[in-house]
């Protein structure tokens, strides 16, 4: 048989804080009633409750060590005028939603800007891991350019043997009156060092030099043919930069979030000085 | 006949400036007008504090600031904390004399204060230091009136002090609650207006307060018991 400790340990110890506070339905306070008085530890707890009460209720209230009247400057700061006032207002409480706003707005901005500058990153990171390769290309499709393409323009051709790498390069892979624009291939073909550094031997100023007639040479098996050099030259002037309009979204989400934010920074420093 | 230095105190043309006298309490707006004086004074009070007035406002800090300072401490059992956050309830409700909309001048002032001090509380769970060192210091405790008895004295200080420090101890809802319902006196209702939670959290935790503080003072119910 389980002594009293062991009882009492199993009884509803919040049942008794309850008959102590007074408020219990007419159940439960016959139950409690009940429970101190046939159990006298539940008993002791029930008037251990009422003197802790009746001790709290009468508590010596601590002596203010100093004043907490408000100064002129206090109250100035405290209302603040003009601009400040206006600002101060972000950190009032009837503006609390101004951190929240201003939280969404900045991670929705910087969400925003990630999403719409990530695909750039990509396409930049998978263009410079390739350099070597593509400088490569680009070399032979000068030198394919060269060689399957009469260099049609003379000038070109001209240049060639003077040393002018650049002005060379270009034409060649515009030649032929395809529909490349040389601007727009200009800064593929200034990227290649050798490019710049040395004049591209092409089959044309080869022709030129040792007196060969220009007689266009019919493509060749395996060699691709202009339309290629086209869609090429057509997805490489698809790339004009434009600015997105999510990019454009996500600044200003980003400008109005942080701008919020700052508000009710400064707001905070003038209100609480 | 006005003298040729100015007007006589006689003359109609002298202009006195009269000091306005106060507000009569139906000119408060947005405010219920009350029956009891206090709840009449403290309404004019904040309605002069309203059109700028600094001192109305430093009466009404006058009124309160021993009882906001004795209700905060027991929030915040660290005597500087304390003070800063009654300084801070009373620059609360400077700022806020705008939004204040009637009702009781005390239960507004107590409800900025305790506001502000579960601020602190929240703050000081999550930066936990050395809880309440100066609850030893018994320095500013209220002095003992001169011709009590000091057996009694001795008694009431010992057991203070035993309260205090089991109320450190609990958790700040749970201290929160029992100050306000055994000390202030507010109902369940009220307190559960103040601090935003439920009624049935208010008496949870003032039940599981007390059972806790009944814990930590279990071995000096003699101080407390006859």
């Amino acid at each position: 048989m389980p002594n009293q400790s062991e009882q009492h340990a199993q009884h509803d110890h919040l049942l008794v804080v309850s008959l102590a506070a007074g408020d219990l339905t007419a159940a439960d306070r016959d139950r409690a009633t009940s429970q101190v008085a046939t159990c006298a530890e539940c008993a002791i707890l029930h008037d251990d409750l009422l003197a802790i009460a009746r001790a709290t209720a009468v508590l010596p209230a601590a002596v203010r060590p100093r004043d907490f009247h408000l100064s002129r400057e206090q109250a100035a700061r405290l209302r603040p005028g003009g601009w400040r006032r206006f600002v101060a207002a972000f950190a009032s409480p009837r503006f609390a939603m101004t951190r929240q706003l201003g939280m969404g707005l900045t991670t929705l901005g910087l969400a925003g800007l990630l999403v719409s500058v990530i695909p750039t990153l990509q396409l930049g990171g998978s263009g410079a891991a390739s350099a070597p390769g593509q400088q490569q290309d680009l070399r032979s499709m000068n030198e394919f350019s060269a060689g399957g393409e009469p260099a049609a323009s003379p000038a070109a051709a001209a240049a060639a043997p003077s040393g002018a790498a650049a002005s060379a390069a270009v034409p060649v892979v515009g030649a032929g009156g395809t529909s490349a624009s040389p601007d727009s291939l200009t800064p593929l073909v200034t990227v290649l060092p050798d490019a710049t550094s040395r004049p591209v031997r092409t089959e044309a100023t080869d022709r030129e030099t040792t007196g060969v007639a220009q007689v266009p040479p019919a493509p060749t098996r395996g060699t691709p043919a202009p339309d290629a050099k086209r869609d090429l030259s057509a997805e490489v002037t698809a790339e004009e930069p434009g600015v997105p309009l999510i990019l454009v979204a996500s600044a200003i989400l980003l400008a109005a979030g942080i701008a919020l934010l700052l508000a009710r920074r400064v707001g905070r420093r003038i209100t609480t000085g | 006949m006005t003298s040729p230095r100015g007007p006589m105190l006689d003359s109609p043309s002298l202009r006195i400036a009269v000091r306005r006298g106060p507000l009569n309490v139906e000119d408060l707006r947005s405010t219920t007008v009350a029956d009891d004086p206090v709840q009449r004074r403290d309404l004019i009070l904040v309605e002069r504090a309203r059109a700028g007035d600094l001192d109305a406002f430093n009466d009404l800090v006058t009124c309160y600031q021993d009882q906001l300072f004795a209700l905060v401490v027991r929030m915040v059992p660290d005597r500087d904390q304390a003070s800063d956050v009654t300084q801070e309830a009373f620059f609360s409700a400077f700022r806020n004399l705008g939004s204040f909309r009637g009702g009781s001048v005390k239960s507004w002032l107590n409800r900025i204060a305790v506001n502000a001090a579960m601020d602190t509380q929240r703050a000081k769970k999550r930066r936990p230091v050395q809880p309440y060192p100066e609850l030893e210091d018994e320095s500013w405790q209220p002095p003992a009136p001169a011709d009590a008895d000091p057996v009694h004295t001795a008694l009431t200080m010992e057991r203070s002090h035993a309260l205090n420090v089991a109320l450190a101890s609990i958790t700040g809802d749970q201290r929160t609650a029992i100050v306000l319902f055994d000390v202030e006196g507010y109902d369940y209702a009220e307190i559960a207006d103040m601090t935003g939670v439920s009624l049935g959290t208010v008496k949870s935790r003032i039940h599981r307060g007390r059972l806790a503080l009944r814990d930590r003072l279990v071995d000096r119910m003699d101080l407390f018991r006859g």
